[in-house]
């Protein structure tokens, strides 16, 4: 593994489109700043792999479960069926 | 076992484009063709995926891969089991769905059911599946909130 010092406000680049800031250190925490492509997905490593292990277990479903999964669902309020929707969000987050 | 998308395609008896109705009446549409813009966490080779009704009333899906072989995931329609579930999506992962209103988005999560035990069944609400219908676009969106769990009981 390459390992290099930096100091706040001091970047990496990697490739020709991707830069890491330093952005703050205080105490034991590093805080980052990443620029990059926006088919570059970047997640904290431990919710990318919790992700990762809840799709690996997903993907077992058998279709025998379906009625009693079904089941749980409350009952439908009037005619509210319409897929779920969502809020836009402001902020350009990523976990 | 649901049968492949491709076989629900050929079928000349239930053409894909066939609406069902839901228990409550709205029209259920019928399976959608997907393009994901990023591959799930854990199938990096998948992004093409067909999205099939599961149940009669309209709240489970089978998302299927259209891979020989691919994976195959039952999703939820989130707000049929959490109506108070709405989460923020991240502006960027609008954009790529072609969203314009995050009011058009599908909301699906993922659903788990450890060693086939359906009362420990789990959805994950931290990383739901938004789906564009206008765009057939979708991704695995992981938000930012943490207060939304990964495991989090389907039985209430």
């Amino acid at each position: 593994m390459l390992t290099l010092t930096r100091s706040v406000g001091e970047t990496i680049r990697i490739g020709d489109d991707i830069e890491i800031h330093v952005v703050e250190v205080r105490g034991g925490t590093v805080r980052l700043g990443f620029k990059a492509p926006r088919e570059i997905a970047i997640h904290r490593e431990e919710v990318y792999r919790q992700i990762a292990e809840a799709n690996l277990l997903a993907a077992q479903v058998t279709a025998d479960t379906l009625g009693a999964l079904a089941a749980f669902a409350p009952p439908a309020v009037g005619a509210d069926t319409a897929a779920g929707t969502a809020e836009l969000a402001s902020e350009d987050a990523q976990g | 076992m649901t049968p492949s998308p491709a076989a629900l395609a050929a079928r000349p008896h239930a053409p894909a484009s066939a609406p069902v109705r839901s228990r409550a009446g709205a029209v259920i549409p019928a399976m959608q063709v997907l393009t994901l813009t990023e591959a799930l966490p854990g199938f990096p080779a998948h992004r093409d995926y067909a999205l099939v009704p599961a149940d009669g009333a309209g709240v489970l899906s089978w998302l299927q891969s259209v891979a020989p072989d691919g994976p195959r995931f039952l999703v939820a329609r989130a707000t049929a089991y959490f109506p108070e579930y709405a989460p923020e999506l991240p502006w960027a992962a609008c954009a790529e769905l072609g969203l314009g209103e995050s009011a058009d988005a599908q909301v699906h999560c993922l659903v788990t059911v450890p060693d086939g035990d359906v009362a420990a069944a789990t959805v994950n609400l931290r990383a739901p599946l938004v789906v564009s219908p206008l765009t057939a676009r979708a991704r695995q969106v992981v938000l930012a909130d943490p207060s939304h769990p990964v495991r989090c009981p389907l039985r209430r």
